[in-house]
């Protein structure tokens, strides 16, 4: 598999696409650390700015999928260009292990531990199904 | 210290009855003499913001730093933010995978399918909107996964044992 398998794909239509990435970006919100972000994001809502845009900042779209821009009248918002390979390196997705821990492998909450059971997940898995999880939604993002 | 700089509450125990615990973020807003005033975000309900007077021994210094431009911000509409001094926050209404049931029938809800009596579970319970995300996914009649996770206002949910 080349380089080019994640850059250049077919489409349901068979037409022939390509995944250029970009970074969305509002200014004013940093990407790291997290609570600063947060922090920053909640500050810059009580002056009118626009909580979803501060929280697409810094999320990768691959540009044709991505969300309309600008989102809003008056939005301010760009989208930088970023190489796959900076995707690649840079992209997180996170998943509060708890949702498995103390949820989906927990009696009575219908029906969802014995789906993951009918998988063939057990509970000393659930790092595994966590981090395929967190992979398989960044490679969603490329969908 | 000085005006926006970015603390870390040390020391919790006379703030406590606001609300606030050990470790959260705040930004200093004004300087007295032995206290500081400190704007402090509720990190489990996106709506709410309190100004409160902390002693300058119960903070640590953060090491991060805010721009000029959130500084001009805050600047221009300090006198905004004075209404929430001393407002305490409210407690959370749900945990963490509370089992609820939606207690009205409201077409904001059943234009998607849901309906009074339906029973789900609080999947994030940070209130945004006055809102909590729930999970109402199931396996369905026919043992198939089916349903949907969605915002719902807190008002409209029920704890259920």
């Amino acid at each position: 598999m080349s380089v080019f398998n994640e850059l250049i794909q077919i489409d349901n239509k068979g037409d022939i696409v390509y995944n250029r990435w970009i970074e969305w970006y509002h200014f004013l919100i940093p990407n790291k650390p997290d609570w600063f972000r947060q922090f920053l994001r909640r500050f810059v809502a009580l002056f009118g700015h626009c909580k979803t845009c501060t929280v697409l900042d810094g999320c990768y779209f691959v540009e044709r999928i991505m969300p309309n821009l600008p989102l809003h009248i008056n939005c301010d918002c760009k989208k930088l260009d970023k190489s796959f390979a900076t995707v690649k390196s840079n992209a997180k997705a996170e998943c509060d292990i708890r949702k498995f821990t103390d949820y989906v492998f927990k009696d009575n909450t219908s029906g969802k531990k014995q789906i993951f059971l009918n998988l063939g997940r057990l509970l000393f898995a659930t790092r595994i199904l966590y981090t395929s999880i967190k992979k398989l939604s960044i490679r969603k993002l490329q969908t | 210290m000085k005006k926006y700089d970015l603390i870390c509450l040390k020391n919790d125990s006379p703030y406590k009855k606001y609300g606030v615990e050990r470790n959260i973020h705040g930004m200093i807003i004004d300087v007295l003499q032995n206290h500081v005033q400190v704007l402090f975000f509720n990190p489990r309900n996106n709506d709410e913001f309190t100004l409160i007077n902390v002693n300058k021994s119960d903070i640590a210094l953060d090491k991060e730093v805010v721009s000029e431009n959130i500084k001009s911000l805050l600047g221009e509409n300090i006198e905004k933010l004075k209404s929430r001094e001393n407002y305490i926050f409210t407690s959370p209404k749900f945990k963490l995978f509370d089992k609820v049931e939606l207690i009205v029938e409201k077409e904001k809800y059943s234009k998607f399918g849901l309906h009074k009596g339906y029973i789900g579970f609080v999947i994030d319970n940070i209130v945004i909107n006055n809102s909590v995300e729930v999970d109402f996914t199931d396996l369905g009649k026919n043992r198939l996964y089916d349903g949907e996770t969605f915002s719902i206002s807190i008002d409209d949910l029920k704890i259920v044992k």
